[in-house]
């Protein structure tokens, strides 16, 4: 459903924010409150701007939050194409304002959830490696370049600014640790990738532009959709573990604790 | 042959039409609890590489700061980007 044009033009009407389950706390807390008290791997819930205010109903996906009383038994919820009319209904209620060049830069908790996601959405990252004296100056740069019609939605962007984030180069290949903009690739895991391009902070939006289109490309050209079954499965061979600060697994009955018989597989590769 | 009852057959017309964000979290040995589909029958997303997809937020923060700029309403989604720890996939 994501990846259709139609959703894809709708989804443009709202902030979309998709937080990962297992990162933190807070964000194991938020999934808790739209489902309930239970804990899943995924939550959907449509918000106003406010972030408070719900203007739909709460679940696993929209498919389900979004056709309240055709819940039960057999239920699939609503059909994809509703699930547009849906959205698009409910985002006239909101009259936009400002200038989506102006728009907030996107940002990751840690470089390394930064490579896992884009790793997962085989997206390219620009991963910002800059003091926090210098972002605003970085940001101001990259606004209106990620705003552009052949370069939105097709990237992540993350910013260096974090203790975390320190050692970021010692899982990335051709990577010099400078300041820049460096534009990495994931490996099939995230837990490692390697630089196709890095340009200093002194890069003008078009310069950035023109670097993420023929990296874009580069990318597009030489990478494979992932098998998700293939992939699963060689994880386990190869042993590849990530670790979340949350436990993983559900808990379905809502008592605050993970069910036991969830994902419980030991630590193998990966970085703690 | 005695015919399989109805609501035996239901979760083969069901569980194919869930989306990627509705995925199950698959436990030990590639069976969702809840008894969906195995990894191994999700197959492959249907988006090209490189194409346009949906501009996500990942930190709640930025998300609000943006909602507030913007006036735009906003699309709230938790997912994991793994699978029983296996990290690189949605």
């Amino acid at each position: 459903m994501f990846s259709t044009e139609e959703f894809i033009a709708a989804s443009r009407y709202y902030v979309c924010v998709r937080l990962e389950s297992f990162e933190n706390q807070e964000h194991h807390d938020m999934v808790r409150t739209f489902l309930r008290g239970a804990f899943a791997n995924t939550a959907f819930c449509l918000l106003a701007p406010d972030g408070q205010t719900r203007l739909s109903g709460s679940g696993r996906g929209p498919s389900q939050a979004l056709t309240p009383g055709r819940r039960g038994p057999g239920s699939t919820g609503a059909a994809d194409g509703q699930v547009v009319t849906e959205m698009s209904s409910i985002a006239k209620q909101f009259k936009p304002r400002g200038d989506l060049k102006d728009q907030t830069v996107q940002d990751f908790h840690t470089f390394r959830q930064a490579l896992n996601v884009a790793s997962a959405d085989q997206r390219l990252l620009i991963f910002v490696v800059v003091s926090e004296a210098g972002r605003s100056q970085a940001e101001a740069a990259l606004k209106p370049v990620m705003a552009d019609e052949a370069i939105i939605g097709r990237f992540h962007v993350d910013f260096a600014d974090k203790e975390a984030d320190k050692h970021w180069a010692d899982e990335i290949k051709k990577s010099n640790s400078q300041p820049g903009y460096v534009i990495i690739r994931a490996d099939q895991f995230g837990q490692s990738g390697s630089v196709m391009k890095q340009l200093p902070l002194s890069a003008s939006s078009e310069q950035i532009k023109e670097a993420l289109l023929m990296s874009n490309e580069l990318f597009a050209a030489s990478e494979e959709r992932k098998d998700y079954g293939d992939h699963v499965s060689l994880g386990r061979r190869e042993g590849i573990y990530f670790e979340n600060e949350m436990p993983y697994g559900e808990d379905r009955n809502g008592d605050g604790v993970i069910d036991s018989g969830g994902a419980t597989r030991s630590k193998g590769k990966g970085r703690p | 042959m005695k015919k399989p009852a109805l609501f035996l057959l239901l979760p083969l017309l069901i569980l194919p039409s869930l989306s990627l964000a509705q995925r199950p979290d698959f436990g030990k040995g590639g069976k969702s609890s809840k008894g969906g589909p195995r990894p191994t029958d999700i197959g492959a997303g249907p988006q090209a590489i490189g194409a346009e997809g949906i501009m996500w937020y990942t930190t709640w923060d930025t998300a609000l700061t943006e909602a507030a700029r913007s006036n735009r309403p906003i699309f709230f989604m938790a997912a994991a980007a793994t699978c029983s720890g296996i990290s690189g996939v949605f």
